[in-house]
């Protein structure tokens, strides 16, 4: 009977681990402008030029998102982060998940901060999903800049809705709420190495 | 006073929703069935608006009817044939009675930036000849500047390209299009209605040649929408029907019973917090307004087109219930102040009728109870040059949009 049970939920088992590894290959699956990003700080940090060096210890908080201090003349400057959010389902927000898709459509983020962990500047480079494009305006996305950590963010409130892009707009609210966050408690971690 | 005594009326029925009802937080930009039905990922997908509204004058000592009516209600059905191509049709029904298809076509996206569509389509002139919702505009009635210098509701066959650029928070159309008619059998121009008796609607509707209509809106700074519109091409004449290409008589008598039409539309919105700040101009030039008034003259009296024409309004808004923490509805008095002139130059040897030639002050209340669905109240005062007082006009109303 035992048996029985656990072939019969293999059959549903099966497509969602598969679907959880494809959700995991997305996640590491993205390119990092490193070249954007370093004309990004040097424009904001007023400097000529910095570096780049990413932390690779495990951080809690950051499975997926790439972090990188930025340094100038070894001393830190602040922070880069980079990450994937999740938008609608692949083909489109209300269609029903298949398998032979990627489970989400998706778009790619970095944000620069300050050595205490306040947004200074967030761009969206690689944009993969078909609606909501809106959320790419810089106009938008200066919005974000003063965010510190642990900040509630609604939108609507706090942050301005974009027509035409409101599952986009909510979903880098909420990704942007809870970097910070994890990003605060790292830096606020007297074990933490910066 | 009877007045006060409807909109208090409405408002205390409107008082017993506050408490249950929630408006949606306000979005910047505008949203129309359109849009929602090519954001559908459903294979069949439906919206509707309508508009059930109370008019009536009053002042001047004299006893006036008010108009009840179901000014317009509307269907939309839109139809996903695969991922790219997608149908969206309007149906609209005016009055109770008179039916109208406002918008059939087919759209292919190729990708964001690039949008195929064809059919009959909306004149992307302005803001609300294509956001025409009742619960995209303050007041009970389309702001009269969308009626009498841009005929909203607008629409002919044609086709054409559209997009969104996100690097450069740009949205664009471009599309070819039927022109109006201006003569079919009788003028359908004149200084009077404008443009509006021209449109051909798609129904049945004539062309020799083309017009161009273009439209791009920025949307780079917060809250900001800043729109550019340009429409140019000749309108149509039942007069070419069947003519020889030799008989220059003919052509040339075909010829005057036709205007070329340059319009240019500017458009600003701004929303912020609790402020929603509004400006239109559009700015409409003529050209062969002179033989067209002659030749269109009847019964010996001159045709008036106006060489050109000229509307632009300014509106405030304020939600004051922004911060309010007992309700999420939203509550906006507004403020409008408009001026139109069909006639803003005439043909030389004519006069401007001075009739044409308008001031309207609009202030109201709406009061949206959630997304789509919007109670309202206003009083508009209208002046034509020609008169030293203003007719005033007392609006009430439902719309409705989902």
């Amino acid at each position: 009977m035992a048996m029985k049970n656990i072939s019969y939920f293999s059959w549903i088992l099966l497509p969602l681990a598969g679907l959880l590894i494809m959700s995991f290959h997305n996640k590491k699956g993205f390119e990092i402008p490193l070249s954007r990003i370093d004309t990004e700080v040097v424009k904001l940090m007023n400097t000529k030029s910095s570096q780049l060096v990413e932390l690779t210890k495990p951080i809690p908080g950051f499975e997926g998102a790439s972090l990188f201090s930025i340094e100038q003349e070894g001393q830190p400057m602040g922070y880069v982060l980079v990450n994937r959010v999740e938008s609608c389902r692949a083909g489109g927000c209300d269609a029903s998940i298949r398998i032979d898709q990627q489970p989400f459509e998706f778009f790619d983020y970095f944000m620069i901060l300050s050595l205490q962990g306040e947004v200074l500047r967030v761009r969206i480079f690689n944009y993969q999903a078909t609606r909501g494009h809106e959320v790419m305006s810089k106009g938008w996305l200066r919005q974000f800049v003063g965010i510190r950590p642990h900040q509630e963010l609604t939108v609507g409130d706090e942050i301005q809705a974009i027509s035409g892009a409101t599952i986009s707009a909510r979903a880098i609210t909420a990704d942007i709420v809870s970097q910070t966050t994890s990003l605060g408690d790292y830096l606020s971690d007297p074990l933490s190495q910066r | 006073m009877k007045y006060w005594k409807s909109l208090t009326l409405i408002m205390t029925i409107s008082l017993t929703f506050v408490f249950t009802a929630h408006a949606q937080n306000a979005e910047y930009g505008l949203s129309n069935t359109v849009s929602n039905l090519l954001k559908s990922d459903r294979s069949l997908s439906f919206g509707g608006y309508g508009q059930i509204d109370y008019n009536k004058p009053f002042g001047n000592n004299t006893l006036q009817n008010g108009n009840l009516d179901v000014h317009r209600l509307v269907l939309m059905f839109g139809y996903r044939f695969s991922d790219k191509l997608s149908l969206v049709s309007e149906i609209e029904v005016e009055h109770v009675q008179e039916i109208y298809i406002e918008q059939a076509f087919l759209n292919y996206s190729f990708a964001h930036y690039l949008q195929v569509r064809a059919g009959l389509m909306l004149v992307p002139m302005g803001i609300i000849n294509e956001y025409h919702e009742p619960t995209n505009y303050h007041g009970v009635e389309r702001p009269l500047i969308d009626t009498y210098i841009v005929p909203t509701t607008w629409r002919e066959i044609g086709i054409g390209f559209t997009g969104t650029i996100p690097e450069m928070a740009l949205r664009y159309q471009a599309y070819l299009m039927n022109g109006f008619s201006s003569y079919n059998g009788t003028a359908q121009l004149s200084g009077k209605n404008g443009l509006r008796k021209g449109r051909q609607k798609g129904a049945e509707s004539i062309m020799l040649k083309p017009v161009l209509a273009f439209r791009s809106e920025y949307y780079g700074i917060l809250g900001l929408n800043l729109g550019l519109s340009a429409y140019t091409g000749q309108t149509q004449s039942s007069l070419y029907k069947s003519l020889n290409r030799d008989d220059e008589t003919a052509i040339t008598r075909a010829d005057s019973s036709v205007v070329s039409i340059k319009m240019l539309g500017v458009d600003i919105r701004y929303q912020r917090k609790a402020l929603e700040i509004r400006g239109q101009f559009y700015h409409t030039w003529i050209g062969n307004a002179l033989e067209y008034n002659l030749f269109t003259a009847s019964s010996g009296v001159n045709n008036d087109l106006g060489s050109t024409m000229v509307g632009y309004y300014a509106e405030v808004a304020y939600n004051i219930f922004y911060r309010a923490k007992f309700t999420k509805t939203k509550l906006v008095p507004f403020v409008r102040y408009s001026v139109y002139n069909t006639q803003a130059s005439v043909a030389e040897g004519f006069i401007e009728n001075e009739d044409y030639q308008k001031e309207v002050i609009t202030g109201g209340i709406d009061w949206t109870i959630v997304t789509g669905v919007v109670v309202k109240a206003d009083v508009q005062l209208i002046k034509p040059k020609s008169s030293e007082g203003y007719s005033q006009a007392f609006d009430a109303g439902i719309a409705i949009w989902f």
